[in-house]
C-alpha cells in the first residue's frame, strides 16, 4: 500500500521536472482551493454577524452597504480568486497532462532502448510488466498528479477545518471524527477489495486485451477470416469478463447496501455536534454567525475527508499502474557490461576469429537447454553456415553471438577475449545481421534501408550500394517514389512489399553497416529463384572480409560456406567443408542428398 | 466563421449521438443504470432541503425557539447524511459500470470487424485510423459518469435557480447569465482542440509507432543491434513537439477568455451576494434567509461551473463515442448476395475452379498486380505457382479466399461465381496455410485447431492435424502436450523457434476437411528433413482434395500435377514439369539454376 502511495509524490517530482513552472502554478492554485472555502465561510460569518447586529436597529439601504462595504469586497475578492484560480489551474491541468503523458512514454522507451539485451524479453513476467508499464502510462502519470493535487487541496481543508474545530471545542473535534471513522473505514475496506480483485485479474485482463486484439487488429485479420475464428474469439472475450465481472459484484453490492447505513450512523453522531453548537448559540456563548461557521466546518471537513479518502483511492488504483511503470524504469540490465573505462574497443581487423567455449544455454525461466556445452571456433573472413532441425538451437547461437543473451555457461572469446570485456556499442557496430523474423518498418524504402547504419541517413550514396548488395536496388527504384517511396500501409500513401520482397529490403538493411562480423539467418527464405541465385553469385564478393555466419535449411546456400557445422538438439555433431562432410556419408550427407534428389531428373 | 460554422455543426451531431449512448448503457446494464441515476439525483438534491433546514434552525435560534432549532438539526442532519447514503450507493454501482460498458462495447467492437468478411479495408490506412478512434470510443469507461452528471446538474440547475427565484426573479438570471459565457466557451475551446487534435493524427499516430518499435518485442532484435534506440526516441519527441506546439498555440489563445469569463462569472454572483446582504441588513429578509439564499446562490454559481465542466466531459466522451458509432456504421466493401440467395459449396466438388481474365490492383492503387489471368485447376488436381518477389502469387491466393474481389474478371468454383457462395461456406470449404501465418499466443490444442474451432475438443482430430503438419513430435515434447501454453505473452508460456511455429501453422491448415488445400511457402522456415517429410506424404495429404500451392523450392513444385508461371501479373507458362523443362522457357532456365547448385 505505501509502496503504491509512494509513486504520487514520484509522479510529482517527475511533473516538477518536466514543467515546473505549470507544476507551481498548479500546487499553488490547489493549496487557494483547498483553504478559500473556509476563508469564504470566515467572511459569510462576519457578514452575517454584521447583519445580525444592524437587525433591529434603524439602518437603511446607504448604511448598511457602507457598513457591510469592505467584508462583500473581500468575499467578491474571494470568489474572483476562487474562479481565475480555476481557470488557470484549467489550463495548467490540460498542459501538464500532454507533457507528463510524453515524458512518461520517452522514459519508458529510453529504459527498454537502454536495455542491452533480449534476457529479459523472454519471460511472460516481463512482459507482463512492459504491458503494465505501457498501460500504467495512459493517461495515468496525469491521473495521478491529479490525485496528488486533489491531496493537497482536500489536506489543506480538511487541516484547517480541524483547526477551526479544535479552536471551537476539541470535544466537537471528537465527536466528528469519532462519525466519521466507521464510514472511512469501509471506504478503505472496499478500495483494498477492489484493489486486489484488480491485482487478481491482472491475467484475465491480458487475456481480454489479447482476445480484442487477435479479432480486430490486421496482423491476424486474414487467419481470422479464412478460418471463421471471429465469433470464438468474441465469445471468450465476454465469457471470460462476465467471469472477472461475477468476482466483482458481490463486493459492489455488499457496498451498496451497506454504504447507506453506516453514513446515517454517521450522521447521528455529527447531530450530536450539531445540537452542541446550537445549545451553545442559544446560551449566547457563540454568535448566528459563529454558528453557520462552524456547522459549514463540519461539512467542510466531512466532504473534505470523504474526497481526500476518495482521492486516496483513485491515486492507488492509478498508482497500482504507475508503480509498474515505475518498477520498470527501475530496472537493472540483466546482462552484466564492462564498466565504461575498463571496456575495451573491439580490433579493426580480428586476428583469432571467434571461440565458444563449453557453451551452454537454456532461456530464462526455462528448464530446456538449448545449447550444450558447445565448443567452436569461428577464424576470421571465414564463412561457416549452421545446419540442423527447427529447434536445434541455431538462432539462439546467433543471439549469444549478437550477446542479445549472455550463455548460461561457458564463455565466447573475440580475439582470445571474452566478450563481456569488450565495450558494448563498439560490438555491436561491429556486428550487423539479419534475422529470420526480420523487421517490416512501415517508413521510407530509405529509412527501411538506413536503419542498419543510422549514421549514415543522409548518404543516399551508401544507402544505394547496400541495396544493391541486398537485391533490393531494383525493386526500390521500380517503387513510385524510389527511396521516398512510403513502405508498408500503415500511414498514408504506403505501399505494401510482398514477403520476398519486405526480405529484400532487410537483406539490404543489413548490408548498410559495414562490419567485420556478418549473421545471416535464413536470408534467402522467402527468396525468389532469380534473386536468391543472384545473391548465390555475389556471395563471396558480398562476404570478403567478414566473419560470416550463416543458417540456412537450403544446401545450395550452405555449400557457398568454407566451414559447415551441423547441430542436433544443442550440440555439434559434424564439422567440416561441404566435400569432408559429403565424404564422411552421415547426417549432412544424407540431408543433402535428399534434398539434391529431388532436383535430379 | 465557416470555421465556427464547423465548430457548432460538429458539437451538435456530437451531442446527437447522446440518445445512442444511452440505449448503449442501458443494454450494459438497465438495473444498474437506473440505480446509478436516482441515487445521483437524491445525493444532490438532499444537501438543498438541508439547506431550507439550516434556513429555519438560524431563523428559529435568532427568534430564540430552541425546540423548532433542535428539530430542525435533527432535519439537516438527516438530509446531509441521506444525500451521503445516496452517493455511497452511486459510487459503488459507478465503479461496476465503470468497466461493464466498455467491455460491451468492446465486444460491439469485435463482432462489427469481424462482419468485414474481406480484407481491403485493412489495406487502407484512414480504416487504421477509424478502428483506432474506434477503439478509443469503446473503452469509454467515463461516459455514465459524464452523463449521468449532466441529467443531474440540469435538475440541481433547475431546482436551485427556482428556489432563489422565490427571492428574486432577477437572481438566478444574472447569476446564469454571468456564468453562461464561460460554459459555452468551454464546448467551443473542445471542439477547436478537437480539429487540431484531429490534424494532428499522423503525428499522433506516428508517436504511437515509434514507440511500438522501441518498447515491443517484435523489433526488439534490430532496435539492439542496429542501436536503434535514440533514432526513434528522437522521433517520437519531434513529432510530440509536433502536436504540442499546435495545441499549446490553441491553448494560450483561448487561455484569455478563460480567464475573463471566470472572471465574469465571479462577479456576477458576488454582486447578488453582496445585494442579499445588503436587504438582509435593512430587514428585509430574515438571516435565515440571508444564510438559504447565500448557499443557493453559491450552490447555483457552483453547479454552473460543474454543469460547464460536465458539458465538456459529456462532449469528450461524445465525441469518442461517436466514432464509435461511426465504426458501427461503416458497411462492408465486400458484396455478400442476400441470405435466401446465398448459394453453398457443393461437396466434393464437381469440376474445379476457373478464373476468367481476372485483373486485381490494391484498393487505392493503380497498379495492377493481376492483369488478364486466365486459369483451369480442375478438381483433384495439384497446381503449383511459381513467379518472382511480388509476381501476384499471394494475391492470387487472397481472391481464391474472397478476401478481396477481383476489379475485372471473375473466378468461377464448379461453375458459379464465388460472389454467389456464401462467404462462410465458400471459406469453409478452403484449407489456408498463409505465408505471414499467425503465432497464437495461447495453447498448441488452441494453435492447431483454430483449423476448424468445431473440433478442437477432439483430441484425436488435433493430434492427427499435428501429425500431418509434422508437429507431433514436436507437441509431444511440449510438457503439458496440447494444453501447453504457447508464445510468451501468458504465464509458462513456450516459445517455439520460427520453423517449429511453422509446422504448427502447417498443422492448423490441415485441421479441417477442405476441398481445397492452399499453401503459400509452407515450408520456407522448415528444417531440410521435415520439409522432406512433408512432401513425402504430400500426394496422400492432397488425395481427393484441390491443392495450390506456392514455393521457390522448385523440387517441390515438380510435383504438381500442373505448374503455372506468373510473370507480370500473366500467366506466361503452363504445364508439368517435363513439359515445361522441354519448352526449354523461364521454369527450365529457374529450374536449372537452382539444380545445378546441387550438382558436383
Amino acid at each position: 500500500m505505501g509502496k503504491v502511495l509512494a509513486t504520487l509524490p514520484r509522479a510529482g517530482w517527475m511533473a516538477l521536472q518536466e514543467a515546473p513552472g505549470y507544476a507551481l502554478l498548479l500546487v499553488v492554485t490547489h493549496v487557494l482551493e483547498g483553504i478559500l472555502p473556509l476563508i469564504t465561510i470566515w467572511a459569510g460569518k462576519i457578514v452575517i454577524d454584521s447583519v445580525v447586529g444592524m437587525s433591529g436597529g434603524d439602518v437603511d439601504f446607504d448604511g448598511a452597504l457602507r457598513t457591510l462595504g469592505p467584508v462583500l469586497l473581500l468575499y467578491l475578492i474571494l470568489t474572483v480568486i476562487g474562479e481565475v484560480g480555476a481557470a488557470f489551474s484549467g489550463i495548467s491541468g490540460q498542459v501538464m497532462c500532454d507533457r507528463i503523458l510524453a515524458r512518461a512514454n520517452t522514459v519508458l522507451m529510453e529504459k527498454i532502448a537502454g536495455l542491452p539485451d533480449l534476457t529479459p524479453f523472454e519471460t511472460s513476467e516481463f512482459h507482463d510488466e512492459l504491458r503494465n508499464a505501457r498501460e500504467g502510462i495512459g493517461n495515468r502519470p496525469f491521473r495521478v498528479v491529479h490525485s496528488f493535487l486533489f491531496l493537497v487541496s482536500f489536506g489543506t481543508t480538511c487541516m484547517a477545518a480541524t483547526a477551526m474545530l479544535w479552536h471551537l471545542e476539541p470535544l466537537i473535534l471528537l465527536i466528528v471524527i469519532a462519525g466519521i471513522v466507521p464510514s472511512t473505514r469501509l471506504s478503505m475496506k472496499l478500495f483494498e477489495r477492489m484493489a486486489q480483485i484488480f491485482r487478481g485479474q491482472a491475467t484475465d485482463a491480458r487475456l481480454l486485451r489479447y482476445l480484442a486484439l487477435l479479432a480486430t487488429g490486421d496482423e491476424t485479420a486474414k487467419e481470422v477470416r479464412l478460418y471463421g475464428l471471429g465469433p470464438y474469439f468474441t465469445r471468450r472475450y465476454r465469457s471470460t469478463l462476465e467471469r472477472m465481472f461475477g468476482e466483482m459484484i458481490p463486493h459492489v453490492r455488499r457496498f451498496s447496501t451497506r454504504a447507506p447505513l453506516v453514513n446515517l450512523l454517521e450522521a447521528a453522531v455529527i447531530a450530536v455536534a450539531y445540537i452542541m453548537i446550537v445549545q451553545r448559540t442559544i446560551r449566547g456563548e457563540l454568535t448566528v454567525g459563529e454558528m453557520t461557521m462552524y456547522v459549514g466546518a463540519i461539512g467542510l471537513f466531512q466532504g473534505s475527508v470523504g474526497m481526500f479518502l476518495g482521492n486516496l483511492s483513485e491515486g492507488y488504483i492509478n498508482g497500482l499502474y504507475l508503480r509498474h511503470f515505475f518498477d520498470f524504469i527501475d530496472r537493472r540490465p540483466s546482462i552484466q557490461m564492462a564498466k565504461p573505462d575498463q571496456a575495451r574497443p573491439v580490433p579493426p581487423k580480428l586476428q583469432r576469429g571467434i571461440e565458444l567455449r563449453h557453451v551452454s544455454f537454456q532461456y530464462p525461466g526455462t528448464n530446456r537447454m538449448i545449447l550444450r556445452d558447445l565448443d567452436l571456433h569461428i577464424r576470421p573472413g571465414e564463412t561457416v553456415a549452421l545446419v540442423g532441425e527447427n529447434g536445434s538451437g541455431k538462432t539462439t547461437l546467433v543471439k549469444l553471438l549478437t550477446r542479445l543473451f549472455d550463455p548460461t555457461d561457458g564463455e565466447i572469446l573475440l580475439d582470445g577475449r571474452d566478450i563481456r570485456a569488450y565495450d558494448f556499442d563498439d560490438l555491436r557496430r561491429n556486428t550487423t545481421a539479419i534475422f529470420q523474423d526480420y523487421c517490416h518498418y512501415h517508413m521510407t524504402a530509405r529509412d527501411n534501408v538506413a536503419l542498419g547504419g543510422i549514421e549514415k541517413r543522409d548518404d543516399l550514396n551508401a544507402i544505394r550500394i547496400a541495396a544493391q548488395r541486398g537485391q533490393a536496388a531494383q525493386l526500390i527504384e521500380s517503387l513510385p517514389s524510389g527511396y521516398e517511396t512510403m513502405l508498408g500501409r500503415r500511414f498514408e500513401g504506403g505501399v505494401d512489399l510482398s514477403g520476398g520482397e519486405w526480405q529484400k529490403i532487410a537483406l539490404a538493411r543489413a548490408f548498410m553497416r559495414d562490419a567485420q562480423i556478418l549473421i545471416l539467418d535464413e536470408p534467402s527464405a522467402a527468396l525468389d529463384v532469380e534473386t536468391e541465385y543472384e545473391i548465390y553469385l555475389h556471395f563471396a564478393e558480398l562476404t570478403r572480409d567478414r566473419t560470416t555466419l550463416l543458417i540456412s535449411h537450403r544446401f545450395t546456400t550452405v555449400r557457398m560456406a568454407d566451414r559447415i557445422v551441423v547441430l542436433d538438439r544443442g550440440g555439434i555433431v559434424e564439422d567440416g567443408s561441404h566435400k569432408e562432410l559429403m565424404q564422411r556419408g552421415e547426417l549432412y550427407a544424407e540431408m543433402y542428398t535428399a534434398q539434391a534428389r529431388r532436383y535430379a531428373e | 466563421m465557416v470555421s465556427h460554422f464547423g465548430s457548432i455543426k460538429r458539437i451538435l451531431r456530437v451531442w446527437s449521438c447522446a440518445p445512442r449512448a444511452v440505449g448503449l448503457i442501458w443494454k450494459a446494464g438497465r438495473v444498474a443504470t437506473l440505480v446509478e441515476l436516482s441515487t445521483n439525483l437524491i445525493s444532490e438534491l438532499f444537501p438543498l432541503a438541508g439547506l431550507w433546514a439550516m434556513k429555519l434552525i438560524v431563523d428559529s435560534v435568532v427568534a430564540g425557539d430552541e425546540d423548532t432549532a433542535y428539530f430542525m438539526i435533527g432535519v439537516f442532519a438527516l438530509c446531509a447524511g441521506l444525500g451521503a447514503a445516496a452517493g455511497r450507493v452511486g459510487q459503488g454501482i459507478g465503479v461496476y459500470m465503470e468497466s461493464r460498458i466498455p467491455a460491451f462495447a468492446n465486444a460491439l467492437l469485435q463482432e462489427k470487424v469481424d462482419s468485414f468478411k474481406g480484407i481491403a479495408l485493412f489495406e487502407d490506412p484512414r480504416f487504421h485510423d477509424d478502428l483506432e478512434n474506434a477503439r478509443r470510443g469503446a473503452n469509454c469507461t467515463d461516459i455514465l459518469w459524464a452523463l449521468s452528471r449532466l441529467f443531474v446538474h440540469t435538475c440541481v440547475l433547475l431546482s436551485t435557480a427556482v428556489l432563489l427565484g422565490r427571492y428574486h426573479v432577477l437572481a438566478p438570471v444574472i447569476v446564469i447569465a454571468t456564468a453562461a459565457p464561460r460554459s459555452a466557451l468551454q464546448s467551443l475551446f473542445m471542439a477547436t482542440e478537437w480539429s487540431v487534435l484531429r490534424s494532428g493524427a499522423p503525428e499522433a499516430r506516428q508517436m504511437q509507432y515509434f514507440s511500438e518499435i522501441v518498447t515491443g518485442d517484435e523489433h526488439a532484435k534490430e532496435v539492439r543491434l542496429f542501436g536503434l534506440g535514440d533514432t526513434f526516441v528522437g522521433r517520437y519527441r519531434q513529432a510530440f513537439s509536433t502536436l504540442y506546439r499546435a495545441l499549446q498555440r490553441v491553448r494560450l489563445r483561448w487561455a484569455g477568455w478563460n480567464v475573463t469569463t471566470a472572471f465574469c462569472a465571479a462577479v456576477g454572483a458576488g454582486a447578488v451576494y453582496a445585494y442579499i446582504a445588503v436587504r438582509a441588513a435593512v430587514g428585509a429578509v430574515t438571516v435565515g434567509d440571508l444564510v438559504l439564499y447565500t448557499g443557493l446562490l453559491f450552490g447555483l454559481h457552483n453547479t454552473l461551473w460543474r454543469f460547464a465542466n460536465n458539458v465538456k466531459n459529456g462532449y469528450r466522451n461524445l465525441l469518442d463515442l461517436s466514432l464509435f458509432f461511426d465504426f458501427l456504421d461503416l458497411t462492408p466493401r465486400l458484396p455478400i448476395p442476400p441470405e435466401n440467395r446465398r448459394r453453398r459449396v457443393c461437396r466434393p466438388l464437381h469440376a474445379g475452379i476457373v478464373l476468367e481474365k481476372v485483373s486485381f490492383a490494391y484498393p487505392g492503387t493503380d497498379a495492377l498486380v493481376l492483369d488478364g489471368v486466365d486459369l483451369e485447376i480442375e478438381r483433384g488436381e495439384t497446381v503449383a505457382l511459381v513467379g518472382a518477389n511480388g509476381a501476384g502469387k499471394t494475391t492470387l491466393v487472397k481472391l481464391l479466399t474472397r478476401l478481396y474481389d477481383p476489379v475485372g474478371g471473375r473466378i468461377l468454383l464448379d461453375g458459379v461465381d464465388l460472389k454467389e457462395y456464401d462467404v462462410d461456406d465458400l471459406r469453409q470449404a478452403f484449407g489456408v496455410v498463409l505465408q505471414d501465418f499467425v503465432h497464437y499466443h495461447l495453447t498448441a490444442r488452441e494453435n492447431i485447431g483454430f483449423g476448424q474451432v468445431d473440433w478442437m475438443a477432439d483430441e484425436e482430430r488435433v493430434l492427427e492435424a499435428a501429425e500431418r503438419g509434422q508437429a507431433a513430435e514436436l507437441i509431444a515434447r511440449l510438457p503439458q502436450g496440447l494444453d501447453t501454453m504457447l508464445g510468451r505473452e501468458f504465464p509458462e508460456g513456450i516459445e517455439l523457434s520460427g520453423g517449429e511455429w511453422q509446422k504448427v501453422a502447417i498443422a492448423r491448415g490441415f485441421m479441417r476437411n477442405a476441398e481445397v488445400l492452399i499453401l503459400d511457402e509452407p515450408t520456407a522456415a522448415l528444417d531440410a528433413r521435415s520439409e522432406q517429410a512433408l512432401y513425402e506424404q504430400f500426394t496422400e495429404l492432397v488425395r481427393g482434395r484441390t491443392a495450390l500451392f506456392i514455393s521457390h523450392r522448385l523440387a517441390t513444385v515438380r510435383m504438381a500435377d500442373r505448374i503455372v508461371v506468373l510473370e507480370g501479373g500473366h500467366v506466361v507458362e503452363e504445364g508439368n514439369h517435363d513439359e515445361l523443362m522441354k519448352l526449354g522457357g523461364r521454369y527450365a532456365r529457374l529450374f536449372t539454376m537452382q539444380a545445378e547448385r546441387y550438382g558436383p
